[in-house]
């Protein structure tokens, strides 16, 4: 069983990856939560182990990794954020607050347009894992609009081209338009 | 793991370091890394140090303190690792910055030399790893701190 990093929102978080540490302190990683929604966790302050966590969609994610998307913008396409200051190495000791996004203070956030860089392989596999599951989100995502559209009989094949191109295999690094269109329609259908 | 430092977690120089690190060393049978430098010339390299705003002050010996001695969330299951035990610092001012991008009031750089008598080091250029010895001395350092900015 894997260890419980946060409860936010009542979810329990778990370490999904670590994407940067210092001294082996954690600074910058994602966790899931049992409904495999994810969340990017920002270290605020080494000291006092102060955190912020956001949710942050497939699609901010693997952008995000990709240097398309700053880190500082991943936190702000979010609604709302949680500040969680530990009290020790249990969860269950945290202070979380939960902030609207507009009014949490930004000084607390990366910088404008910093970037993550992919430094080694083992994170440019992690990317390449998050690529195929926002991939595999999309594919669904079509099916069930075609179905809902036409009926579950419809030929998938004909009837996906009213939504998408898909006489080539997606191309998530590059093709902005479908992913922007479909980064809406993953809150209506991706459950 | 290498198998030159097993003859250093049998010998003496183990009680050299802090009881945190012989303690990890001895729980979870880690060794050095084989490439670990015992005796070195003097090294340049860059810190991380916490710093108020307005503070300068000289590097001590709390400033190279591993994290492994106050241990918190997400490092449970580093502590099989020997650099966990060590304390990071950088050959290249830029990569220390890189690291750094993200936000923590407080912080500022310190640069200075490295030398043997602080402890063992393990180089992966740019990064150096310091396992620091518990009576190291760093009253005569030559670290200057400054905003990393």
């Amino acid at each position: 069983m894997n260890k419980v990093y946060f409860k936010i929102d009542n979810h329990a978080l778990y370490l999904d990856y670590m994407l940067e540490e210092y001294d082996y302190v954690p600074i910058l990683y994602v966790c899931k939560d049992e409904e495999q929604e994810r969340y990017l966790v920002l270290a605020t302050d080494f000291e006092k182990e102060s955190y912020l966590i956001s949710k942050i969609t497939l699609l901010d994610l693997n952008n995000m990794l990709l240097g398309k998307l700053d880190i500082r913008s991943a936190f702000l396409n979010q609604p709302k954020f949680w500040s969680v200051h530990c009290n020790g190495t249990d969860y269950q000791d945290d202070m979380v607050n939960e902030y609207e996004t507009s009014s949490y203070p930004k000084e607390y956030l990366p910088a404008k347009d910093e970037f993550y860089v992919l430094y080694d392989e083992e994170h440019k596999e992690y990317q390449r894992r998050i690529a195929k599951e926002l991939k595999d989100t999309i594919d669904k995502i079509a099916v069930k609009k075609v179905e809902l559209q036409f009926g579950e009989n419809m030929n998938f094949e004909s009837a996906t081209t009213e939504f998408f191109d898909w006489s080539q295999e997606v191309d998530i690094e590059n093709n902005e338009s479908q992913l922007t269109f479909v980064n809406d329609e993953i809150g209506l259908y991706a459950a | 793991m290498g198998g030159l430092c097993l003859k250093h977690m049998t010998d003496k120089n183990l009680k050299k370091f802090p009881s945190f690190l012989r303690e990890g060393f001895r729980k979870y049978k880690i060794d050095f890394f084989k490439e670990t430098e015992w005796s070195y010339s003097p090294v340049e390299v860059y810190r991380m140090v916490l710093r108020e705003k307005a503070d300068f002050s000289k590097v001590t010996r709390v400033d190279f303190t591993s994290f492994a001695e106050k241990p918190r969330r997400g490092m449970e299951n580093l502590v099989t690792k020997p650099d966990f035990y060590g304390v990071s610092t950088f050959t290249e001012r830029e990569s220390l910055v890189n690291k750094l991008k993200l936000p923590k009031p407080g912080k500022k750089i310190a640069r200075g030399h490295l030398k043997e008598e602080y402890g063992p080091i393990y180089r992966k250029l740019p990064h150096i790893c310091l396992w620091v010895y518990s009576d190291a001395d760093f009253s005569d350092n030559d670290f200057e701190v400054s905003n990393y900015e």
